[in-house]
């Protein structure tokens, strides 16, 4: 027998205790088979130590659930009900088999025996006279009326009460009553915080919030971590210079370590991963561009970010202890690149510091949102305070600190938050996406085309959040969308392209797409209301109001047309060679007699010429938005 | 549990009676369980498909044929189509990830005779064989059934079940096999070779 016939028989074996004679003298000779064979029984014997479960909590509540746990008293009533719910094929059966059929039958016969006896007895025991049972009647009746429990009909429609509850409740609000304390009344889900003496709830355990207030909690939060991550970000946009825009990314970059930092407290772990993810690429690029660029001043103004950076991984570092343990590898990964960061920013300027008097701050001047100014000597707010990361953006703070008859942000509008909900991540990812390569390129074609991605993205978003009627977040995001057109046309969309390929047809054709993709931009824009459906209109309305100028940039830009390439001046005399032929406005006029004027013609007020048709239909680019509000895409 | 007691339950459980059938699902559900565990990879989902297998018997109870004999088989049946049901609801990528992601414990990693990290790599490898090539191996490893009751259990015949035995534990091997090449297994594996050493010094003998 041969080592192949064996391993096939050893693999196809039900079991090895018996091996036949001529297996058993092979395996004595071949060592590989011998091999094999050891290999298949520890396999096995690993696969086999799979220990079951015994002690299963899903069992017993399967069990309970559905009835088929042994009975016992409090068990009964659940066991009614959730039998109801079940296939009564079998217990409409006739065969039921004799023990419980006696049971059951014996049961309902002393029932039957109690029930007239019973009956009797309590007709003898009423029967004086018929004066007595009818004032007897009437003093029921008006007890009844004065009793408003009695005649609440939820409390009479229960067919039983449990004793134990019942006879707690009236002892404890008799005993509340000859006290002289009032009986604690029902009130609204936040009455324990008007009732408070302080800001915060205090004594008694607060009602706990209901399952909407935490929700809308937690995506007010989701909104303003992304509102903190575009005000870092569209500076992008619109800044020109390489060591401006590292201050940017940067910035971006520690916005994004606050996420990882809040997503920890949350104890979200792949939204942490993904933030981690997103930080080590922004990390990776800004150490990138600090350490590759000839700016000498760029170093100079990173490094007040060492600090802010040690900060961050010395926050990861505590949160790595006080967190479970499946945050730990991801709070890792983070604590190591802000670690790696500041290090590198410390190196490239050990002595001076960014805030010093010669210097200003790059983005003080860029983006008219409110924005924060790092600190430099700030360590953070990690020791500082019981909850580390306590400010009004965490969902808990909402829930548990924060003041119980305050509004609830999104409490008005909580379908747009549902939206939200479903879009916020996308539109997260999409906005560091285009950011990193904002900061990246400085190519106006490219980052034309990067800002072009984010401008569609935060549209389709708009368009979303509009389904769900006007509402402020549709409105907040418009806000930065105008922000974002305007910046970007008015810095990368230039009249002349001065990089050295302008020329060539393929950046042409490139610069084409992009005019198209503006002409679609702003052909949405102007999609007359008759063409939306009606519960979109106003909130559209609404969310182009906040557009005004970025509708206005993107007019002129289509109305001026293509960025046209550069054309150096040359010397008089010589003749211009590989000028392109397509911008006639800057071909050099032959030498010669000027033509005589044409007699001047009254000029009549033209109205100023749009680059499109003032109703277009729907462009085919957003076909998916308009398949969105009609409810055929969702 | 002995077989005439199963056998009354299952009568009683026929004609209705939800405490007997109770008393069967509490006997079957932790092997069921970490059959479907096994088959699955994860624990909820395992859970979730015992549920389905009991409520699905307790339903059809009354149809089955046979005794309590057959019940086992009956069960692991049923058990086999919703696995299989839910694979087919499952997409790919949740599956990759559900393949991936493992649910074991730590504690059932630690407890386990072998190494933490062999076991890993042994169940790694289970979840990604065919469902079909699993449940038979699980059957026969965990359930040490022949193959005539692997087919039995799962709807096939015979030689189709030792078929996806055979190429389950070739796929192991090839994926797994130089991880179980440690020396602490000398002793394990020697303990059955011993055995049927002295058994056929014993037939010698007779003879």
């Amino acid at each position: 027998m041969n080592c192949e016939k064996v391993f096939a028989w050893l693999l196809g074996c039900a079991t090895w205790d018996q091996l036949p004679s001529e297996i058993w003298h092979h395996l004595q000779e071949c060592a590989r088979c011998r091999k094999h064979w050891r290999r298949l029984i520890r396999l096995e014997t690993v696969l086999a130590t799979e220990s079951t479960v015994n002690e299963s909590p899903a069992l017993e509540n399967f069990l309970r659930e559905h009835g088929f746990a042994p009975s016992y008293p409090p068990a009964q009533e659940q066991r009614r009900e959730s039998a109801t719910t079940l296939p009564m094929v079998v217990q409409s059966r006739e065969s039921i088999q004799h023990g419980s059929a006696l049971r059951w039958w014996m049961a309902s016969l002393v029932v039957a025996l109690a029930l007239p006896l019973g009956l009797g007895l309590v007709w003898w025991l009423t029967l004086p006279s018929w004066d007595t049972v009818h004032v007897a009647g009437a003093i029921a009746d008006t007890t009844s009326s004065a009793n408003p429990k009695a005649t609440d009909p939820n409390q009479s429609s229960e067919p039983s009460v449990t004793p134990g509850d019942g006879f707690h409740a009236s002892s404890s609000s008799t005993q509340a009553q000859t006290s002289g304390v009032q009986p604690m009344q029902p009130e609204s889900p936040f009455a324990h915080s008007t009732a408070s003496s302080g800001t915060f709830p205090q004594g008694e355990s607060p009602t706990p919030p209901t399952d909407l207030v935490r929700f809308l909690a937690h995506i007010h939060a989701e909104v303003q971590a992304l509102e903190q991550l575009l005000q870092c970000a569209l500076p992008l946009v619109w800044e020109n210079q390489d060591c401006a825009r590292t201050n940017h990314l940067l910035r971006l970059t520690l916005c994004v370590g606050e996420e990882v930092l809040r997503q920890a407290d949350r104890e979200a772990l792949d939204t942490l991963r993904r933030d981690v993810e997103w930080f080590m690429r922004g990390v990776r690029l800004a150490h990138r561009l600090c350490t590759s660029g000839s700016d000498a001043e760029r170093g100079l103004r990173a490094q007040a970010y060492a600090h802010r950076f040690d900060d961050l991984a010395e926050r990861a570092r505590m949160r790595a202890k006080s967190r479970p343990a499946f945050l730990k590898e991801g709070l890792r990964e983070f604590r190591e690149h802000a670690e790696q960061m500041a290090q590198t920013l410390r190196k490239l300027a050990p002595s001076r510091s960014y805030f010093g008097p010669g210097l200003q701050p790059v983005w003080q001047s860029t983006y008219p949102l409110e924005q924060a100014l790092p600190d430099a000597t700030e360590r953070g707010n990690a020791d500082g305070s019981p909850w580390p990361s306590a400010n009004e953006s965490a969902w808990w703070y909402v829930v548990f600190l924060g003041e119980g008859d305050a509004e609830i942000a999104g409490s008005d509008s909580p379908a747009a938050y549902l939206l939200w909900a479903s879009i916020g991540r996308e539109l997260w990812d999409l906005t560091m996406r285009c950011a990193l390569r904002l900061a990246e390129e400085s190519d106006p074609l490219q980052r034309m085309e990067a800002a072009l991605d984010w401008a569609e993205g935060l549209l389709r978003g708009v368009a979303v959040l509009c389904s769900a009627g006007p509402n402020p977040l549709a409105r907040q995001l418009s806000r930065h969308l105008n922000s974002l057109l305007t910046g970007t046309l008015r810095t990368n969309w230039p009249a002349v392209d001065r990089v050295e390929q302008a020329a060539q047809t393929s950046r042409r054709q490139a610069w084409q797409r992009s005019l198209q993709r503006l002409e679609d931009m702003s052909a949405l824009l102007h999609v007359g209301e008759e063409q939306l459906p009606a519960e979109i209109q106003a909130a559209w309305r609404s969310a182009l109001a906040e557009l005004a100028e970025g509708i206005t940039a993107l007019e002129a830009a289509c109305e001026r047309g293509l960025p046209q390439p550069w054309v150096p001046r040359q010397p008089e005399g010589k003749p211009l060679t590989g000028v392109p032929t397509d911008p006639p406005a800057t071909r050099a006029k032959p030498p010669g007699k000027p033509p005589a004027e044409p007699p001047r013609k009254p000029e009549k007020s033209k109205p100023p010429k749009l680059p499109f048709k003032p109703y277009k239909p729907f462009p085919e680019r957003f076909k998916d938005i308009k398949d969105f509000w009609e409810g055929k895409k969702r | 549990m002995e077989r005439s007691n199963e056998g009354d339950l299952l009568e009683y459980a026929r004609a209705g009676d939800r405490e007997a059938f109770g008393a069967l699902v509490r006997h079957y559900w932790p092997r069921l369980l970490r059959w479907l565990r096994g088959c699955t990879g994860q624990l909820a989902v395992a859970e979730d498909l015992a549920q389905e297998v009991f409520l699905k018997a307790w339903t059809h109870l009354p149809t089955m044929k046979g005794d309590a004999d057959h019940f086992r088989a009956w069960l692991y049946r049923i058990a086999a189509h919703a696995l299989l049901d839910w694979r087919r609801r499952q997409g790919a990528q949740q599956r990759l990830l559900a393949t991936w992601s493992g649910s074991r414990t730590q504690a059932d990693v630690e407890n386990s005779v072998a190494g933490k990290e062999l076991y890993e790599r042994i169940w790694q490898a289970v979840r990604r064989l065919p469902v079909e090539y699993r449940m038979a191996l699980l059957l026969r490893v965990q359930e040490e059934l022949s193959f005539r009751e692997i087919g039995e259990f799962l709807g096939i015949p015979e030689e189709t079940a030792r078929w996806r035995v055979f190429r389950a534990r070739a796929l192991l091997l090839r994926q797994v096999g130089a991880w179980l090449d440690d020396e602490d297994c000398e002793v394990a594996v020697c303990r059955p070779a011993q055995q049927a050493k002295s058994a056929e010094a014993k037939a010698r003998e007779q003879v």
